[in-house]
């Protein structure tokens, strides 16, 4: 349609060849009898370029053509890297090829691909609205009545895809969803968030607030001659707020670059991970996304089960790590039912899930507070938590009573933490190990969340204490870890607890061992 | 008795190719059906170019 359009304009940008034949003619019977076109004497047209209106239309519609054009040829794009998203490699095992489907669904989402697609057809509206505009340009010239037909239906269409994209954003519930909707949502916090800092830093703001309470006030004289200052102080503030704007864009700009350059030049640039580990983050991802989308009941205990089995979660960084904890966490909630305020029970058939998905949760949430330890999630968690459960309860009644009473002591507020007797807990190995990896962890952050007088919990204190002291010594892992705790209890400086090789716990354990044997010997 | 480590990453990984491949058929609808649309779009202002 638009080509269709510029065939019907182009003409206008050449000489118009009939005319010339025209006016020719017209010269050729004036030379003839000079008495058929009165006094006039004919001329020959000068062709002086072609209206300025028609080059204005003729610009609008080629920018709405190319458009077009580009939107189909990133629309094919498009469609090829879908069919190559969804070739999976169908050579290898399920595991391999789930991994790497998995990667390439990381790789969406790190490269904002769904944003990408959606806004394809942002391009073609836009072609479309030019369209528009060029019509009406054109058939103003010729006729204002035409015109306004076609202005009228174009204008009416922007407003109402205007309205849309505000309706949109505004409400989340709202069917007419635009690609234009989601940028504004996505953007409106940051906005917000620019206003406060507005409010908090600027002069401008200050000294207009204060004006405005002196008006409200104060007594004639006082107001008057506020009036008669705040022309000479505004300037002043304005120009202050500037500087303070330059000052702080210039400063985040060195930052940036600093930033920039310290990654250019670092001399490792790719971390040395080992190839377990690089398996073990897949691993990770795949349960997390599995997490995230799966409902059934039996798909998530199996996946509870495999993160669990993980033994180390290093190497994960802070976001994904968080996700976990919080998908751990919804699904561990899910399992509990609070009757009237007080009592905690387990919903009927969800025992196992419960124990499984109490103990993912304590591990990764004591993971995210040993490599993130202000971390929003962790605020919010113990926020939902305390808000969720019953501020006592007995962990004896439940199916895992020591992981729950580990949950509830690192979560629950201090004076609501419930007594655990490790004196009668027997565990597997299974749950030791996973349990004891936690609960070091754990004893770290509550360590350093003392503040100026930190200490580890007794009752964390207590599970070291209780593992050591057996008869049969318990894997070497849970020793390093028991050791380990009662290091952090002591004072020593193990913050690096969560990534240290095995190697340097193994020292951290022995220098608590001979930390200990002198001060027992003067006990 | 209890299953080792091996197993359950084999379980898992047999539900995740499941869940994995119904949501791609999913995915994979719901973005050919946007592209085409742009697509029957486009030809309706191209098609101009084939009748000149």
């Amino acid at each position: 349609m638009t080509s269709a359009f510029i065939i019907q304009v182009h003409p206008q940008l050449q000489p118009d060849p009939n005319e010339e034949t025209a006016a020719l003619l017209r010269v050729l019977i004036h030379k003839i009898d000079n008495t058929t076109f009165g006094g006039d004497v004919p001329a020959l047209p000068q062709w002086t370029g072609p209206p300025r209106t028609t080059v204005q239309v003729q610009c609008i519609l080629y920018a709405s053509l190319t458009a077009s054009l580009l939107s189909a040829f990133l629309a094919m794009l498009g469609k090829q890297w879908l069919n190559r998203y969804s070739s999976v490699d169908m050579r290898g095992s399920a595991i391999e090829r789930s991994q790497n489907r998995q990667r390439k669904l990381d790789g969406i989402i790190a490269w904002y691909f769904n944003y990408v697609l959606e806004s394809l057809p942002l391009m073609l509206q836009g072609a479309l609205l030019l369209l528009g505009c060029a019509l009406s340009q054109y058939l103003w010239e010729i006729d204002t009545t035409i015109a306004s037909v076609v202005l009228g239906v174009t204008s009416f269409g922007a407003l109402f895809y205007l309205f849309i994209v505000v309706a949109g954003a505004a409400s989340d519930s709202c069917p007419y969803q635009t690609p234009g909707a989601n940028v504004i949502r996505r953007f409106s916090g940051l906005v917000r968030s620019a206003y406060a800092l507005f409010v908090e830093r600027s002069g401008i703001y200050s000294i207009s607030g204060e004006y405005w309470d002196d008006v409200a006030g104060n007594t004639m004289g006082e107001i008057i001659f506020m009036t008669l200052l705040y022309p000479f102080v505004l300037p002043v503030v304005l120009v202050i707020d500037i500087f303070r704007l330059g000052r702080a864009a210039f400063r985040s700009l060195v930052a940036f670059a600093r930033r920039a350059i310290s990654w250019l030049f670092s001399t490792s640039p790719i971390p040395n991970q080992a190839f377990d580990d690089q398996a073990t983050k897949l691993d990770l991802h795949c349960i997390l996304w599995m997490l995230q989308t799966s409902l059934d009941k039996t798909i998530n205990l199996s996946t509870l089960d495999f993160l669990r089995e993980i033994l180390p979660l290093s190497g994960l960084d802070s976001s994904t790590t968080s996700a976990v904890v919080v998908n751990c966490f919804n699904s561990f909630t899910s399992c509990f039912v609070i009757s009237d305020g007080f009592t905690t029970m387990v919903t009927r058939g969800s025992e196992q899930l419960a124990g499984i998905s109490a103990m993912c949760f304590l591990r990764a949430f004591s993971y995210l507070s040993s490599i993130e330890s202000g971390s929003t999630i962790i605020k919010d968690v113990r926020q939902r938590y305390r808000r969720g459960f019953p501020s006592l309860i007995d962990p004896q009644d439940l199916p895992c009573p020591i992981v729950m009473g580990a949950i509830h002591s690192l979560l629950a507020r201090p004076w609501e933490r419930p007594h655990i007797d490790w004196r009668h807990y027997n565990p597997s190995t299974d749950e030791l190990v996973p349990l004891s990896c936690a609960l070091v962890q754990a004893a770290q952050f509550e360590y350093l969340r003392g503040g100026d007088d930190p200490w580890v919990p007794n009752w964390l204190v207590g599970f070291a204490l209780r593992f050591l002291s057996q008869d049969q010594l318990p894997p070497t892992s849970v020793v390093i870890d028991c050791l380990t705790m009662i290091a952090t209890a002591l004072g020593c400086n193990v913050s690096d607890i969560g990534v240290v090789p095995d190697e340097r716990r193994v020292c951290t354990s022995i220098t608590t061992v001979s930390w200990l044997i002198p001060h027992q010997c003067a006990g | 008795m209890r299953s080792t480590r091996k197993d359950f990453r084999t379980e898992f990984y047999e539900h995740y190719h499941k869940e994995a491949e119904e949501y791609d058929k999913e995915f994979m609808k719901r973005h050919d059906e946007d592209l085409n649309t742009t697509l029957i779009f486009v030809r309706l202002q191209g098609d101009a170019v084939d009748t000149r």
